[in-house]
């Protein structure tokens, strides 16, 4: 069986130690602060984890600490050679704390059993305090010292009947380790600031040192409830000479309980206690998350956190996203501003805001984003008309992996949308619809930063030409940027990455004679496959036989109130679009029956089209495409947005 | 991994197959009564039970301690006991493949010691015995919990813990915290103020 040498103590001082994993060190530290003399009965005392070392491992690793050991069970191994060193097996139950990226987890592991060699063994059995062999004493005391420092957390129970006294070593009085702690040690006794009184029968004893010290001392017996042997004392200290003053709360302070240590035997944390009274907090935080993230009412939810602080506090970190509601009231915004700090720093986890709706919010109230900021994926400001560049930037800062940003309506700047995009360079997604006030500077500096941009929604910004787009990422797929002020090199720009599937320029504004759409079909768009041009009323006959053959992957095009297109059109869209399967042609005032006919003859992938109120084609026209193409449907309303919807990129 | 397998690898269902002679001698002697490779578990009081090795690995604790060697001879749960050890034990027998836990087996699974271990969807027999498993009374359900908490077994955390929130669901607060016997460690004013903020308006 492996084991890992955790330490070895020599005399309970002077260490010699060689260690393995940060208690060691820990341990290594406590017995140099302590040099003590030579007269203990063992010259060292080895302690070895015997299994398993993986509990270990973790210790070394940034950020994992021991939290607690709890002594188990003490037995020495029989048969030991008295020449040879002396083996006690004690079985221990470490807690192990670690911070990982997420939170914080706990290992605990159970079946460790520390290996614990003693040296000299024949002086070992000469030495036997107070009815118990020595060592069994000095192992106790060696776990007490670890404690000190941090390491162990002992439970003790009656020697005698096993019945739990609840003392726990956090309970010590320490401040009196030193010459102090070693004459205690010596007489067998430990010290505590409070015990547990109902697990004690008490016998008082009155002495009156009033020569002596000049005070009044009285003592009380310690007795086990259940058995009745002999634990301890308790003193009480009170300055006051005579008993005149009632033993009552003015002196309760000062009190002091000596335990003899040879009364005690090391106990699980009080099994036997839980009888009673059963309760689950030696869960592990991981394992109660799991059962919250089981329930699924937010009542139950809430009625899970309101029981107590510490499943409060998993109720929070397990909170991933927060969305307010919007308010008619303006003073509802001034308890958002007053709250909206408190339940961020209540929620440490969150990964989505959504504050939608809040149209009187000012920047004021989302600063304090930034400091929720490292695990924040995504952030809708939709429709917060209160927010401006000073807010957006601030809040950037310190949300380094942002996902998702909806700043619709929001009065953005270009000076916003730089700090943003230099800050936010892992945006996917952005939505900035309305923004009346950013120009092409703004999307040139969204393009030149970042580079996973993948959704891009700039409807509605008139200040937008879409040269901005120039040089932008091949990761950019969907791009809607529907009445917007779009130029012909604006339009080479939006397709330059390459990358674009969807694009959406529906209402585009006169462009006089300049049809620049015919760029699209010059050889960046090939991966294009929904295409909305509704309502652009000046697409020429030629721009539209450039995109039938430059974009071979086209699967839904919306040409619908597109009057200049003619027959000629119609011709190449037919001959060209192979995998075309849905077509919006409703109220095209130029589309006559010849140009239906080509649609008929052409388009083998068609499946659904869109058609109605279209003056130039006759019924009979219309008859004789159903004839020929019976697996096409036909629709008559008039879609405004085709394809996928981009809504469902931000969440 | 100590023990890699040398058995018999053309199986879907490698625990039931009679061990292959061939075994290399240094192999630790895992072969229980029908030629399976088995552990014995031991419980607080001193029962011992003996489960398959590879239902054994569903609990990342034991999983931990065979690797690193401890499964040659009977290994003591001192937390556990016989009753709660007994079912525990039965689940794993039924959660065989189950993939709650044999998806994350495969992928540390680097020497093909499961490799014809293949998950399998839980089937309506599985469930009902899940539903069976948890039909017990409050403490019974602890034990069982805090067996899964220690054991670190997903199957048996996954249906524990779908029992406790089951047994709380549409409770108030009083009665959850009477039922998982917590204190109420909040001042009435701090109570007051959360209780503010649930009504707040937030989701």
């Amino acid at each position: 069986m492996p084991r890992v040498l955790i330490g070895r103590l020599t005399c309970l001082g002077n260490a010699e130690a060689t260690a393995t994993g940060r208690p060691a060190q820990t341990m290594l530290k406590t017995v140099q602060k302590n040099k003590t003399t030579n007269r203990q009965p063992f010259s060292s005392l080895s302690l070895f984890l015997s299994s398993p070392p993986s509990v270990l491992l973790p210790l070394s690793s940034h950020g994992s600490r021991l939290s607690s050991i709890a002594l188990l069970d003490v037995s020495p191994v029989d048969g030991c050679d008295p020449s040879r060193p002396m083996r006690a097996l004690v079985k221990i139950r470490i807690l192990i704390v670690e911070d990982v990226p997420g939170g914080r987890r706990l290992q605990v592991d159970c079946i460790s059993q520390l290996d614990i060699q003693m040296q000299s063994i024949a002086k070992l059995r000469e030495t036997v305090v107070f009815g118990r062999p020595h060592w069994y004493f000095m192992i106790i005391n060696t776990l007490f010292w670890l404690h000190f420092h941090g390491m162990w957390l002992l439970k003790f129970g009656c020697g005698s009947c096993g019945y739990p006294l609840n003392l726990t070593s956090s309970n010590r009085i320490t401040s009196g380790v030193g010459s102090e702690y070693r004459k205690s040690v010596k007489k067998g006794v430990i010290s505590f600031h409070s015990v547990d009184l109902s697990r004690f029968t008490q016998v008082d004893e009155v002495n009156c040192f009033p020569v002596s010290w000049g005070c009044h001392r009285s003592k009380t017996k310690l007795l086990c409830r259940k058995c009745g042997i002999f634990i301890g004392y308790g003193y009480i200290d009170s300055p006051v000479l005579c008993g005149f003053d009632p033993a009552g709360t003015s002196t309760s302070a000062c009190q002091k309980y000596t335990i003899r240590l040879a009364a005690l035997q090391p106990s699980e944390e009080s099994e036997q206690d839980s009888c009673s009274s059963v309760t689950i907090e030696d869960l592990t935080d991981d394992c109660l998350l799991t059962i919250f993230q089981k329930l699924e009412t937010y009542d139950d939810r809430n009625a899970f956190g309101l029981t107590c602080r510490r499943w409060l506090q998993i109720q929070n970190t397990a909170r991933r996203s927060l969305t307010f509601h919007l308010s008619y009231n303006p003073k509802a915004y001034q308890c958002y501003i007053r709250l909206l700090p408190r339940v961020l720093a209540r929620f440490p986890f969150l990964s989505s805001v959504s504050l939608a709706g809040c149209t009187e919010l000012p920047d004021s109230a989302i600063t304090r984003l930034r400091d929720s900021g490292p695990t924040l994926r995504s952030i809708s400001l939709y429709y917060c008309s209160g927010m401006t560049d000073p807010g957006i930037s601030l809040m950037s800062t310190g949300c380094p992996h942002l996902v998702s940003i909806t700043l619709y309506r929001c009065n953005i700047t270009d000076e916003g949308l730089e700090c943003l995009a230099k800050n936010c360079s892992a945006l996917v997604n952005i939505n900035l619809s309305y923004s009346m006030f950013i120009s092409d500077h703004g999307i040139a500096a969204i393009s030149r930063d970042c580079l996973q941009m993948r959704v891009l929604v700039v409807s509605s910004c008139k200040g937008i030409t879409g040269t901005g787009f120039t040089g932008c990422s091949s990761t950019l797929t969907y791009v809607e940027a529907d009445s917007c002020m779009l130029t012909m090199e604006g339009f080479l720009g939006m397709v330059s990455g390459g990358g674009l599937e969807y694009l959406n320029v529906c209402g585009l504004k006169g462009w006089g004679n300049g049809d620049g759409l015919a760029g699209i079909g010059a050889g960046f768009a090939t991966k294009l496959r929904f295409l909305n041009l509704r309502m652009c009323r000046y697409v020429s006959d030629k721009s539209v036989a450039a995109i039938a053959e430059g974009c071979p992957l086209l699967e839904e095009w919306s040409l619908a109130v597109c009057h200049e297109v003619r027959l000629q059109g119609w011709s190449a869209v037919g001959s060209n679009c192979k995998k075309l399967k849905v077509l919006h042609v409703n109220r095209c005032r130029n589309l006559c029956d010849h140009g239906l006919a080509a649609l008929r003859n052409g388009c083998e992938g068609l499946e659904i089209l869109h058609i109605y109120d279209c003056r130039r084609v006759t019924s009979e026209g219309l008859e004789t495409f159903k004839l020929a193409r019976g697996g096409v449907q036909l629709k008559r309303e008039e879609r405004v947005y085709i394809g996928p919807s981009l809504d469902d990129f931000f969440i | 991994m100590s023990s890699g397998d040398s058995g018999p690898s053309s199986s879907k269902q490698l625990v039931q197959q009679p061990a292959a002679a061939g075994r290399s001698p240094n192999q630790p002697p895992l072969l229980g009564a029908g030629g399976r490779k088995v552990i014995v578990l031991k419980s607080g009081d001193e029962e011992e039970f003996e489960v398959d090795l590879l239902d054994a690995m569903q609990s990342r604790t034991l999983r931990r301690a065979i690797e690193d060697g401890c499964g040659d001879g009977p290994m003591p749960l001192p937390n556990l006991t016989g009753p709660v050890l007994a079912k525990v034990v039965e689940l794993f027998r039924r959660h065989r493949g189950d993939p709650r836990w044999a998806d994350e087996l495969q992928e540390t699974e680097k020497e093909g010691m499961f490799k014809d271990y293949a998950p399998q969807k839980p089937t309506a027999e599985v469930k009902g015995f899940d539903r069976e498993f948890v039909s017990v009374d409050r403490d019974a359900l602890f034990d069982l919990l805090r067996a899964a908490n220690f054991l670190e077994a997903p199957g048996l955390l996954d249906v524990t813990c779908d029992a406790a929130a089951d047994a709380v669901m549409n409770m108030t607060v009083e009665e959850v915290r009477e039922y998982f016997g917590l204190v109420n460690d909040y001042t009435p004013e701090e109570e007051a103020a959360l209780r503010k903020q649930h009504e707040w308006a937030f989701q």
